[in-house]
């Protein structure tokens, strides 16, 4: 709880369990092997290193029984905001505040000793985590019950499975009671049945009025559980609220980039791939533009996107048929492969430069990448003029949608009597 | 620093586990387990009794008890040194993931140091009254010695631990340092056989009159006046005092290095 004091009387305000102002952090990386006494005594620094600022100014807090949700892309900062919280990191400036008892769960099983027993292990790691011995006898059957391992707590933890030591260190780190739980992505280790049951225990805890801070990329989860989120940029919050705006923020940024390297990618493609035909109408340009006409490489699910060709025959030519085709990068399956024949778009004939526009109004393909292949043929689609065989990529992202089984969204409705 | 105090309190119960899993784990898996840790003093002493009983004759009776009073104390502040110098690099893991009062590790370190020394008292007492000794007379004055000599203990090896997070070579400085340091102190000799010129410089050495007064508790509890007050001429009180400040200065230098250190911890290890 926070008190602001006012006329020397102490007034509740907001009840704030984690109040972190102006932090910032910096760490040195260095290029050398670690400094020895030799440099020491030559009064040398370590040779070379890098300053790297890791945190610039966060500030944010967070209510009594909220979640917050941290994203950002790797070295945004994200570990080393949570590590800061749980203590196990100073920052170089800036205060923190936390009410109430913390348990980071940073990686699970730090401080499992291998000759150990389960059970014996468990006692070490509750203490560290700041149990009293009394409080874990306590929990002790809780403890094996919760991670079914209770025919198992007189072996030693080196002879447990991987999977038997999450289990483990995970029972022990929620059962600790804390008050405010730091989450670093533990969720995506173990397989779907264990990570079922930490999303469940994280209901669990927020119903009970506990505070929890979640850093993950897994973006569903974090849109479904948190009440607030942080989206980190280099070291700097650059978005926080409600989970949807923050995630459509971070999207939106993480699109520019992937546009940008899609971009770098093409130029260097470019001539690799095969082209074939007689030339005697040539493919001049290939765009893949947006509903707005901007060209675009990414595009959501369900949004508007157009093929545009520009082509120059070099002489009259009746009845030429345009067509395109998508594959799935990834395994080369043929998603489609509509042609202007086949959709009895009649063009009698082409001479000189001109464009044809391929529409989808709504692209239903599932999130992945995708190659184009433009090509014109003749009426008999034997002889290809020009063939540009999987020369263009794009890629369809989720936005907001969550189905992700198969190749496409088919457009359904459900019904239930 | 009262908070820290107070924090480390609430975390006496890691403390306490984090003792027994360094005993533990010392000794899981090898047969007679435990006695290890008794059986090498009892060698040691084995060995430099019979170099300095029958080829470097001193002329000491009971060399055996006159040594091994004076080796377990010693152990006591080498052992601890030693392993938690490296204590702190060693449990890096831990601490980079988790916080907890970071003095806990070298000070769990000491604490399953101490005991052993209080089982390998048990041996000592055993020859002591086989031989004869009445060392119960003086026997009250042990808790004393021992508090004294943790506050050393304690402050060096906080030190060194800390240092060593910094610059890796100090564990194995700490090794020689330690090794000098045990020649330096009365152990395999009397202080009567140290010349006279020396003698100042020796009682700068906090661990000799500890370590005297560990002998005038146990060798000799026969006849104390040989004890020592005879070494030194004038009250031993006065060299335990000297050895008392010395040691509550070290444990502060010890403790606030670790502390001025400990805040960037888990960016070094």
């Amino acid at each position: 709880m926070l008190f602001v004091r006012s006329e020397g009387k102490k007034v509740a305000s907001v009840v704030n369990v984690i109040e972190v102002k102006n932090i910032s952090k910096t760490f040195k990386i260095y290029h050398s092997k670690a400094r020895n006494l030799k440099d020491l005594l030559l009064f040398r620094e370590r040779s070379t290193y890098e300053l790297f600022p890791a945190l610039k100014d966060v500030s944010f807090s967070l209510g009594k029984g909220e979640m917050l949700g941290i994203i950002g892309q790797n070295g945004a900062g994200k570990s080393t905001l949570l590590k800061i919280l749980a203590r196990i990191l100073q920052p170089d400036s800036g205060t923190v505040k936390i009410k109430g008892k913390v348990s980071a769960l940073l990686e699970l099983g730090a401080g499992f000793h291998p000759d150990l027993t389960g059970l014996e292990n468990i006692y070490i790691n509750g203490t560290i985590l700041g149990l009293k011995r009394k409080q874990i006898s306590e929990n002790v059957d809780k403890i094996f019950e919760f991670s079914e391992l209770e025919k198992f707590k007189d072996t030693p933890v080196k002879n447990y499975s991987s999977g038997m030591y999450m289990r483990l260190a995970f029972a022990v780190a929620v059962n600790v009671d804390p008050d405010i739980i730091l989450v670093d992505e533990v969720l995506s280790v173990g397989d779907e049945s264990f990570q079922r049951k930490c999303k469940n225990k994280f209901y669990d805890f927020k119903n009970k009025g506990k505070s929890i801070v979640f850093v993950s990329h897994d973006l569903n989860t974090v849109e479904n559980l948190c009440d607030k989120v942080i989206y980190l940029d280099d070291g700097e919050i650059k978005d926080f609220g409600e989970p949807i705006d923050v995630i459509s923020t971070y999207l939106a940024d993480i699109n520019r980039v992937e546009a940008r390297r899609a971009e770098e990618e093409k130029s260097k493609d470019d001539g690799r791939r095969n082209r074939w035909g007689s030339g005697e109408i040539e493919i001049k340009d290939v765009k893949i533009v947006n509903s707005k006409g901007e060209e675009e490489n990414i595009f959501s699910i369900n949004h508007k996107m157009i093929v545009s060709i520009d082509y120059e025959a070099k002489h009259k030519i009746n009845r030429p048929v345009f067509g395109i085709s998508i594959n799935r990068k990834t395994d080369g399956i043929l998603v489609t492969g509509p042609n202007t024949r086949f959709d009895d778009f009649v063009i009698g004939s082409v001479e000189g430069k001109g464009n044809i526009k391929f529409i989808i109004d709504r692209i239903i393909l599932l999130p992945g990448d995708y190659l184009l292949t433009v090509a014109v043929y003749d009426y008999l689609m034997i002889n290809p003029f020009d063939h540009l065989n999987e020369m263009f990529e794009f890629k369809v992202i989720a936005g907001k949608e969550k189905e992700k089984y198969g190749l496409i969204k088919i457009p359904h409705k459900w019904e239930i009597k | 620093m009262r908070r820290k105090v107070l924090e480390l309190f609430n975390y006496w119960d890691l403390l306490v586990n984090l003792t027994k899993k360094e005993l533990k784990v010392k000794y899981r898996g090898s047969v007679i387990g435990f006695f290890w840790s008794l059986l090498n003093p009892l060698l040691t002493m084995l060995v430099f009794s019979f170099v300095f009983s029958f080829i470097l004759r001193l002329g000491i009776k009971d060399f055996y008890i006159f040594f091994l009073c004076a080796l377990l104390p010693w152990n006591l502040l080498a052992n601890s040194v030693n392993i938690s110098a490296n204590s702190l690099v060693a449990n890096g893991g831990l601490i980079k993931k988790i916080y907890f009062p970071r003095e806990i590790i070298p000070l769990s370190i000491i604490s399953s140091n101490v005991v052993s020394y209080f089982l390998e008292l048990i041996i000592l007492f055993i020859f002591l009254i086989v031989a004869k000794y009445p060392f119960y007379r003086l026997l009250y004055l042990l808790p004393i010695l021992v508090i004294v000599q943790l506050f050393l203990v304690i402050g060096i090896s906080l030190f060194f631990s800390s240092i060593n997070v910094y610059f890796r070579d100090t564990q194995h400085l700490v090794n020689i340092f330690i090794m000098i340091w045990f020649y330096a102190t009365p152990i395999i000799y009397p202080l009567s056989m140290v010349p006279q010129r020396f003698l100042k410089f020796m009682v700068l050495n906090p661990m000799t009159p500890l370590i005297e007064f560990y002998r005038t508790i146990f060798y000799y509890s026969k006849n104390p006046e040989l004890g020592f007050y005879n070494f030194f001429q004038t009250p031993g009180s006065y060299y335990f005092v000297i050895s008392f400040l010395i040691s509550i200065t070290v444990f502060f230098i010890g403790y606030f290095t670790f502390k001025k250190l400990e805040g960037r911890f888990a960016e070094e290890i």
